[in-house]
């Protein structure tokens, strides 16, 4: 009846009672909000952590789908192959973005570093301040090295420098670091060693035919020796020749002390991988991770590799292991098909540092026409180019297991498609607890700002109740009474809406600009379970992560303001007059 | 106190001469056993060899075969050179007592193999940096678990000693009686499973010796494997020092 004569009574007494205690509605309205405004960045961030989770895993190197040769996952053989065509039919297909040809290998890279020094001799090494180390007086070829220098080069006990040029024989070829002895300030290297080494090192020798040079065959040439079929001869009676320096004679011994040039070798054994330029920056995101220099160009011309270097990147802890900067030469050698290794020059055109240290220090990138180049690694079938691996970035990342099956569908039975979910199933799990978390969270915080609005709301109902009591006395129904409330609850709801959208996206827009710096706090990166995540966490904005707290807030809301408004209905006005006077 | 003169010496003849006598077995076998497992170990075993092998690689479908001259001085210095195919000529690999370098030609590189390499393969094969610098001396690390012998063949059991620093866990080997040459090597694990074979075979006599001049190890379980044929083989030459240095690697 009132309904029939003014629809909107029924919203202006609901506005009116809302304001007839202002400050508690806007504390609850700003209960409500707040809780709003929380939960859009907190979702925000949330999901912006799982996307740096699986962007983190997919861009790094992964990619949002693998194909492989259906044994290679496992046993990584290097004849396990598929065919580089593939490329342009997979690029065909729906959602995918890209794709990326890999070929890997093993092998070892090294570099040498050349150290000149002063050589001056001793005899022996009691006067010396060794800091470190010991002279062990058996070696020959022991020295000891000036404490400014073994910094510079990382030189320490025990470690070996091959003479270059090699000296004439009976000299030592290579020194064995026994000590570190404190310099005075040097401004050159000094090196210490035995008086008649040195002597040996810079004797002159008069052009000796050397029976080493001719390529014949040596082993006919050589004499039986005396006792020859003495089969009961221990360790101990071989000579060590070598040390017992007999024919001196030709030998002119030179000053004890001078310069020469020392070359210090390091190595290290590295996974090798060579990749499409132009098409891995599409998928991966190594190219980020430079740190100096550049990632690799696209150039390869096809005679040159074997004269001029081909380029490498190698991560940053390789780079301090091998002492080496842009722009240095490195050796590699790598198992090539054919099983045995071959090797080859490369020039450093970029030093990346992702975080992981099993990137960093055991991988290196080469374009990968040296994987096909025969006179490398020489990956080919039948002359036709082959690899062992595509990785396939998508637009989306949530397509992954589609497009997998749809690729799945068309391939050879002995090739198989993964999803990265399927290579790292520990990675996908936790993204997947994550958004679980985030659904906990967001529960929680509204839950806390619904017992608010129903505290306020049941208030408000039993201060009221008298009035209550005139309205269904004047013959107002239950139903108009619970109504009343509910639409007070919808007011209220509305405007915590209109406020805490706007804080809350307020804050977002920040977070996703800005985002959270964890630097301070991981100084050295935030590494998990072999992926790397950006230190700064940043937001990011999704319409569902706007809608889902809206709709979860009226939903409490109501929900809440339900049994404030029964109460309110069931109110007996002549009960209501007698308590409430 | 003079009577300690007359005892001590009867102490040192129990101390030294007693377990000199039970000594005369070797683990669970005869004392002959070892003679025929040292003989048979050391086949190719000489003060210094030099000679030139065929090492050929099968692994699951692709093959290399790979030509070498090889120079060796007692247990300790090592020195291989390849000299075909085109592609690896010159390259060389050094070992001296436990260290082990290569030079690789077309680089000009020598690349010491440093400890967390020793354990792959060289040049592609199914034997180890490390098989390569580990000389074990079946009579000094292993000792006899058990021996049969029918009318060709003796039968031996090998199990290492406990602080010998050895890989296997096991080793039987078969050896032809007439000649004490070895006819295969079964290579078992810790737990007593078969990890490689090496059979031995073409027995001929080279430089006065008779050897098997065919060596093939195989991994067990798959259909691969390493053979080392000997072209050419000369005992107890006297082969320079210099062959055994880096300066020699370069040659």
């Amino acid at each position: 009846m009132l309904f029939r004569g003014n629809k909107l009574l029924i919203f202006k007494m609901a506005w009116r009672n809302l304001w007839r205690h202002k400050r508690r509605t806007v504390i609850t309205l700003f209960a409500m909000a707040v809780g709003l405004a929380f939960s859009i960045p907190t979702i925000g961030l949330m999901e912006g952590m799982s996307k740096q989770m699986v962007d983190g895993i997919t861009k790094m190197h992964l990619g949002d789908l693998q194909i492989h040769q259906k044994d290679y996952p496992e046993e990584k053989g290097i004849r396990q192959v598929l065919p580089y065509k593939l490329i342009t039919e997979i690029d065909q297909y729906d959602g995918v973005k890209a794709v990326a040809p890999r070929i890997y290998s093993g092998g070892m890279i090294s570099a040498s570093k050349k150290i000149e020094s002063r050589i001056r001799g001793v005899d022996n090494f009691e006067k010396l301040k060794i800091i470190h180390g010991e002279m062990d007086r058996k070696n020959r070829c022991l020295v000891a090295v000036d404490e400014d220098t073994a910094i510079k080069y990382k030189l320490k006990p025990g470690n070996e420098l091959i003479l270059s040029p090699l000296p004439v024989e009976e000299a030592c070829e290579k020194i064995t670091i026994g000590g570190i002895f404190k310099g005075r300030n040097l401004d050159y290297s000094l090196i210490f060693m035995l008086k008649k080494q040195v002597k040996l090192i810079f004797a002159s020798k008069d052009e000796v035919d050397d029976p080493l040079a001719e390529e014949g065959d040596d082993i006919d040439n050589f004499k039986k020796l005396d006792d020859a079929g003495g089969e009961e001869i221990g360790n101990s009676s071989v000579e060590d020749s070598d040390s017992k320096p007999k024919d001196n004679s030709k030998l002119k011994l030179g000053p004890a002390q001078g310069k020469y040039t020392f070359v210090r070798n390091y190595s290290q054994p590295v996974g090798v991988s060579a990749v499409e330029p132009t098409r891995e920056i599409k998928v991966s995101n190594m190219y980020k991770s430079i740190i100096s220099g550049e990632y690799l160009s696209n150039q390869w011309s096809r005679n040159k590799p074997d004269r001029v270097e081909t380029e490498i990147i190698i991560g940053k802890k390789l780079a301090e292991l091998l002492n080496v900067k842009v722009g240095n030469i490195v050796g590699m050698d790598a198992v090539t098909m054919a099983n045995y290794p071959l090797d080859r020059l490369f020039k450093i055109k970029g030093i990346f540092k992702t975080g992981l240290d099993r990137l960093d220090r055991n991988v290196v990138y080469i374009h990968i026409e040296n994987g096909w180049d025969t006179q490398f690694i020489g990956l080919r079938n039948k002359k036709k180019k082959v690899v062992h691996e595509l990785a396939v970035s998508l637009y989306n990342h949530g397509d992954n297991s589609k497009v997998a099956t749809d690729i799945r569908k068309e391939l050879d039975d002995n090739l198989i498609v993964r999803i990265w979910q399927n290579i790292e199933p520990a990675m996908a799990s936790i993204v997947a607890t994550s958004n679980v978390m985030t659904n906990l969270i967001l529960a929680i915080i509204l839950i806390i700002a619904g017992f608010g609005t129903m505290n306020t709301m049941l208030m408000s109902v039993m201060e009221r109740i008298k009035e209550f009591g005139v309205l269904k006395s004047i013959g107002m129904k239950p139903f108009f009474v619970a109504t009343l409330i509910l639409i007070e609850t919808v007011f209220l709801t509305l405007g915590a809406i209109f406020i805490g959208c706007s804080l809350g996206l307020f804050f977002q827009s920040w977070l996703i600009d800005k985002g959270i710096d964890l630097n301070a706090l991981l100084p050295n990166g935030f590494t998990f379970q072999g992926v790397v995540i950006d230190p700064v966490w940043k937001a990011i904005f999704t319409w569902s992560g706007l809608f889902i707290p809206i709709y979860m807030l009226i939903f409490v809301s109501l929900v809440v303001a339900l049994w404030p408004a029964l109460r309110a209905a069931r109110v007996k006005p002549v009960e209501a007059f007698r308590k409430h006077k | 106190m003079f009577k300690l003169k007359y005892v001590y010496p009867i102490i040192f003849i129990f101390i030294y001469f007693v377990p000199q006598v039970e000594a005369k077995k070797w683990g669970k076998c005869s004392w002959n056993t070892k003679k025929i497992v040292d003989k048979a170990d050391r086949i190719m075993f000489a003060k210094t060899t030099a000679g030139k092998m065929v090492m050929k690689v099968k692994k699951s479908d692709y093959s290399s075969t790979i030509k070498m001259k090889f120079y060796s001085k007692g247990r300790d210095k090592m020195s291989v050179k390849i000299y075909s195919p085109s592609r690896l000529k010159g390259m060389s690999t050094l070992k001296v007592n436990n260290k082990v370098w290569y030079y690789m030609p077309r680089t000009d590189r020598i690349v010491k193999v440093n400890s967390s390499m020793m354990s792959s393969s060289w040049m592609g094969s199914h034997v180890t940096n490390d098989d390569l610098v580990k000389e074990t001396q079946l009579q000094k690390h292993y000792t006899c678990h058990s021996s049969k012998s029918d009318k060709t063949f003796h039968v031996v059991t090998l199990k290492p000693k406990p602080s010998a620093p050895v890989v296997w866990g096991k080793i039987v080997m078969k050896i032809r009686k007439q000649d004490n040459i070895p006819v295969s090597s079964k290579y078992y694990s810790e737990k007593n499973k078969l990890e490689r074979t090496m059979k031995f075979s073409d027995i001929r006599e080279i430089d006065g010796r008779k050897i098997p001049a065919k060596m093939r190890l195989s991994p067990a379980g798959k259909n691969e494997y390493t053979e080392i044929y000997y072209k050419k083989i000369r005992f107890n030459v006297s082969i320079p020092g210099r062959y055994f240095t880096i300066r020699g690697l370069k040659r």
